[in-house]
């Protein structure tokens, strides 16, 4: 079974080696979790790492910025473009939805850069143009048309929860739709923000059924250990497991800072 | 056409010297006129005159996708008007700095 | 809004933090009750020894040793307890990366191990030897840990920080004194360790020396500890560190003991169950919340 990796060690290791190929994988999460740097790693590294081109598709962020993005950890977008590796595309959501004719949006960066792997930037502005009522069929529509393509897709969706707030997964609305659904998610833990990943769905392959915590780093996205030592991490609000704070106590009474909140 | 008047139908307002920043610094951008002018901060119909005439100086393509008329940059032409303008801004400072 | 962490305090007044668990409010003074078996012990071993006649005049009448009952107390008294120490020490050193719970982990399995492994051999028809020869040189392993972690709570120490070294460290850590004592166990087996116990003829100066260092190491660490204690107001240290000094007490009882299962050497074993009881009462005392009760 063929698998579109993404270059990310840990996370490609969660998901047994990466995405499914051909799969159209959900990532979802709220502001600042880090969906656009995921994305963009994942064109970047199928570029330099497994000579898979790619598309970025936004409808919202301006390539500028993108560029501007991706430069602060070493990804040089304009020179992939140059080279016809990559090919920022930046349009109206309604326009991803025309079908009349033979061509479409997206027929034209298709054909010009013969990319293996597309990130559509984000499912949410998509659902602005479209009634809510249709917004199932126009998806499939979407991830059909990417499929018939032989594209890997990443598709973007902005979750509207904070920290401390459960997801609903009714809130992504079609992740029924999607082979692969990976959530990003800030968590509170003594008085700081972190962030969590998770895959919640994989189609076809076993995955990795724990919370990590991931953080991103002047390289990229970077997957660390399992939060082993909390319960509730998708409440945003996670608490210590009873041994995991007994523990805490232990170290704390034989530490030399003798009292962890004076 | 001279490359003087080139200059002067392409920046011939803030709005398309605007029109011009975004698709050299965006040429990614393919959307319709609604689109580009939300882009700007302007409306459509302030802008339809100046990205006609981008459309026949050949800047900006012009074509229909589904029911929708779509711009997008002409990444060929935008390279050498590129080259223009620096060769006029070049020669226009060498000859400003011959004069007295 | 709920507390969103368990380890971070309610506010009871404004200003007011209740104390992390296991310390000891300001104005607490540790109870007495606690400590009041040390000097009992102490005097027990003290007049027993005055009492009791030599060993080839002890009489079988003072000699109480029923099969496995030793192997059964050491077990559920200082093994389990030991390993309850080595437990919640790696799952602290695995959260903070602190060389002192390491150590301090490295010492409750040792002990743990020691008492295990010495006071079921220790029933050999071949005699105590083997045993012996086992939970002395654990005591005094353990013993050696607890002086080390004891002695960097009074030094700078920086954490390892990095989860996978924590992971590798402690491995090696707890493998290491499991390895070890597992060679000691087969070495003693074969003979191949020098003697720690003759029949007929009683402990070996190589036992006294082993035991007494082993004694005097726990104590030690038992004030290393206490001074932290006390510096904290930790009422997890308070239970720990009477728990070395017990420990320390009983192992020194030895010296005394005409022979085993003598009252001397019931009441060594009994300071050092009551020390592993303390031990376990340490490690509860981390599971309690913030409500400082008494003892």
């Amino acid at each position: 079974m063929s698998r579109t990796r993404t270059g990310i060690r840990e996370l490609d290791d969660m998901l047994r080696g990466g995405f499914l190929e051909g799969d159209a994988v959900l990532v979802a999460g709220s502001a600042g979790t880090g969906k656009t740097t995921l994305a963009l790693q994942y064109l970047v590294n199928g570029i330099t790492q497994f000579r898979e081109r790619g598309i970025y598709l936004t409808f919202e962020q301006l390539p500028t910025q993108l560029y501007r993005d991706a430069e602060s950890f070493g990804w040089d977008l304009r020179k992939l473009e140059d080279e016809n590796k990559l090919r920022l595309i930046c349009t109206s959501p309604n326009l991803l939805q025309e079908t009349g004719g033979e061509e479409n949006i997206l027929t034209e960066p298709i054909r010009e850069v013969q990319p293996q792997r597309i990130v559509i930037d984000s499912l949410s502005h998509l659902a602005m143009y479209t009634d809510e009522k249709d917004m199932r069929k126009e998806l499939y529509r979407l991830i059909m048309l990417l499929k018939a393509r032989s594209l890997s897709s990443l598709l973007i969706w902005e979750a509207n929860q904070m920290a401390g707030q459960s997801l609903h997964i009714s809130d992504l609305g079609s992740s029924f739709l999607v082979d692969c659904i990976l959530l990003l998610k800030h968590v509170e833990i003594e008085s700081s923000i972190r962030k969590a990943l998770v895959v919640l769905k994989m189609r076809g392959s076993d995955h990795d059924k724990r919370l990590r915590e991931f953080e991103i780093t002047p390289t990229g996205v970077n997957v660390s250990a399992p939060f082993t030592q909390y319960e509730g991490v998708l409440t945003g609000s996670p608490h210590r497991s009873l041994t995991e704070e007994a523990a805490n106590n232990w170290a704390l009474a034989f530490g030399k800072n003798k009292q962890k909140h004076s | 056409m001279n490359t003087g008047e080139l200059v002067a139908r392409l920046l011939a307002s803030e709005v398309r010297g605007d029109i011009l920043a975004l698709f050299h610094r965006n040429p990614g951008i393919i959307d319709t006129l609604e689109g580009v002018a939300l882009r700007i901060g302007k409306r459509a119909e302030s802008i339809e005159e100046d990205i006609k005439d981008f459309v026949d100086l050949g800047i900006l393509r012009a074509r229909r996708i589904g029911n929708s008329k779509v711009l997008s940059l002409n990444r060929e032409r935008d390279r050498e008007t590129q080259q223009l303008l620096a060769e006029h801004v070049k020669n226009s400072s060498a000859g400003s700095s011959e004069q007295p | 809004m709920g507390r969103t962490n368990r380890n971070t305090p309610e506010t009871g007044q404004t200003g007011h933090f209740s104390q992390p668990a296991g310390t000891l409010p300001s104005g607490w003074r540790p109870t007495l009750v606690g400590a009041v078996p040390l000097p009992v012990f102490i005097g027990l071993i003290t007049i027993f020894n005055i009492i009791l006649p030599s060993p080839a005049l002890l009489g079988a009448g003072l000699r109480f040793e029923p099969p496995l009952l030793n192997s059964i107390l050491y077990t559920v008294f200082i093994s389990l307890t030991s390993f309850l120490v080595a437990y919640i020490s790696l799952k602290g050193y695995l959260q903070t990366g602190s060389a002192i719970l390491l150590l301090l982990g490295s010492a409750g399995l040792a002990w743990g191990s020691a008492s295990l492994v010495g006071s079921w051999l220790g029933s050999l028809p071949a005699g105590p030897n083997v045993g012996i020869t086992i939970v002395n040189t654990g005591a005094l392993l353990a013993s050696a840990f607890h002086v080390a972690s004891g002695t960097l709570t009074s030094n700078s120490t920086f954490p390892e920080n990095r989860p996978r070294v924590r992971k590798s460290l402690s491995s090696i850590a707890y493998i290491g004194v499991l390895s070890f004592m597992a060679i000691l166990t087969l070495t003693s087996l074969e003979g191949l360790v020098p003697p720690f116990f003759v029949p007929g003829v009683g402990q070996t100066p190589l036992r006294m020396a082993v035991l007494g260092s082993a004694s005097a190491l726990f104590a030690v660490s038992s004030l290393l500890f206490a001074r932290l204690c006390f510096t904290s107001k930790s009422r997890i240290l308070y239970w720990y560190f009477l728990g070395l000094g017990m420990t320390s007490v009983g192992l020194a009882a030895v010296f005394f003991g005409r022979a085993p299962g003598d009252p001397i050497s019931w009441t060594g074993r009994a300071a050092q169950f009551l020390g592993g009881v303390y031990f376990l009462k340490a490690v509860l005392t981390t599971f309690r919340g913030v409500h400082p009760t008494g003892t």
